[in-house]
């Protein structure tokens, strides 16, 4: 069955997931100076410190994403991803980006790493 | 039966009473176009929607999965046999009180180029009527005058305000850009 490798996270309470490939370095203290946590950058409620600092790249080059809990690499059935409702895309962080559901129906939000931006 | 009886203008003969009464039945069941609607209520008032707008009704018990950052008015997606729909109260754009967190329905409307579940209070009827029992909406406030293209008095409590389910969307959409 065709999956896709994702590196799953928490932030602000909830789970997210990010496509494996764009994750450069998975490191437990920051080494850039362009960071940002995931739960700001989502506006959520007030999370725990990062204890996960996850490098991708954009346009200015190599930042860090902070994340909170355990960050796990996860090969998830392509077919169990979903998109988000039109209605829900434009109502939200524009890097959030569909939904898929762990074991006991525990919602985990897709995120597109080229949306994020420190 | 007696010569007063006879000469009563209001006295029928069987023949003509059937063939008056099979007359009746097959203006309003035949001639006259009818609508399928789904009634229900949303924040205490009587409310309708074409029955080809609403793809599915759902019990309330649809697990709600909240998203990160929406708005009020939206509550969230389900996951609906395999596609994911969005979930969102219309009562912020009618005007109305605001719902209990998770109670009531939802109506799957597919409308102004998109579909989403609509939570409502409760579930009416589904039913049809003809288009004379829908009469051109009156004396509506200003928030509701642009939703509701016709009025349908069923019974004797206030009336049902038959909504335009494009027009609500659209406005809907318009309302989260």
């Amino acid at each position: 069955m065709a999956h896709v490798s994702l590196v799953v996270f928490e932030a602000g309470q909830h789970r997210f997931a990010l496509e494996a490939n764009r994750v450069r370095r998975l490191s437990s203290t920051p080494s850039h100076t362009r960071t940002a946590h995931l739960a700001r950058l989502l506006h959520l409620e007030e999370s725990a410190p990062a204890s996960r600092w996850l490098t991708l790249v954009d346009g200015a080059g190599a930042w860090e994403l902070g994340v909170t809990g355990s960050a796990e690499l996860i090969d998830w059935p392509a077919p169990a991803l979903y998109p988000l409702p039109t209605l829900v895309r434009a109502s939200v962080h524009p890097a959030l980006v569909g939904i898929a559901f762990e074991r006991q129906g525990v919602a985990c939000w897709l995120l597109a790493a080229e949306r994020l931006t420190p | 039966m007696t010569a007063s009886t006879m000469s009563d203008p209001s006295a029928l003969g069987l023949d003509e009473a059937l063939a008056r009464q099979g007359e009746a039945h097959t203006r309003v069941d035949v001639d006259e176009p009818a609508r399928q609607l789904v009634l229900f209520r949303l924040g205490g008032q009587r409310f309708a929607l074409p029955g080809s707008a609403v793809r599915e009704i759902l019990d309330g018990q649809q697990s709600v999965y909240f998203v990160p950052g929406l708005p009020d008015d939206i509550e969230g997606v389900i996951h609906l046999r395999g596609a994911i729909e969005s979930v969102i109260t219309l009562e912020r754009l009618l005007d109305l009180p605001a719902p209990p967190a998770g109670a009531g329905m939802l109506l799957l409307v597919d409308a102004a180029g998109i579909r989403t579940g609509v939570r409502i209070e409760a579930l009416e009827d589904v039913c049809e009527v003809s288009e004379s029992a829908l009469k051109p909406p009156e004396a509506l406030n200003d928030t509701l005058a642009p939703f509701v293209t016709a009025l349908l008095h069923r019974d004797a409590r206030e009336a049902i305000a038959l909504l335009d389910a494009d027009a609500l969307l659209t406005a809907f959409q318009a309302g989260q850009g």
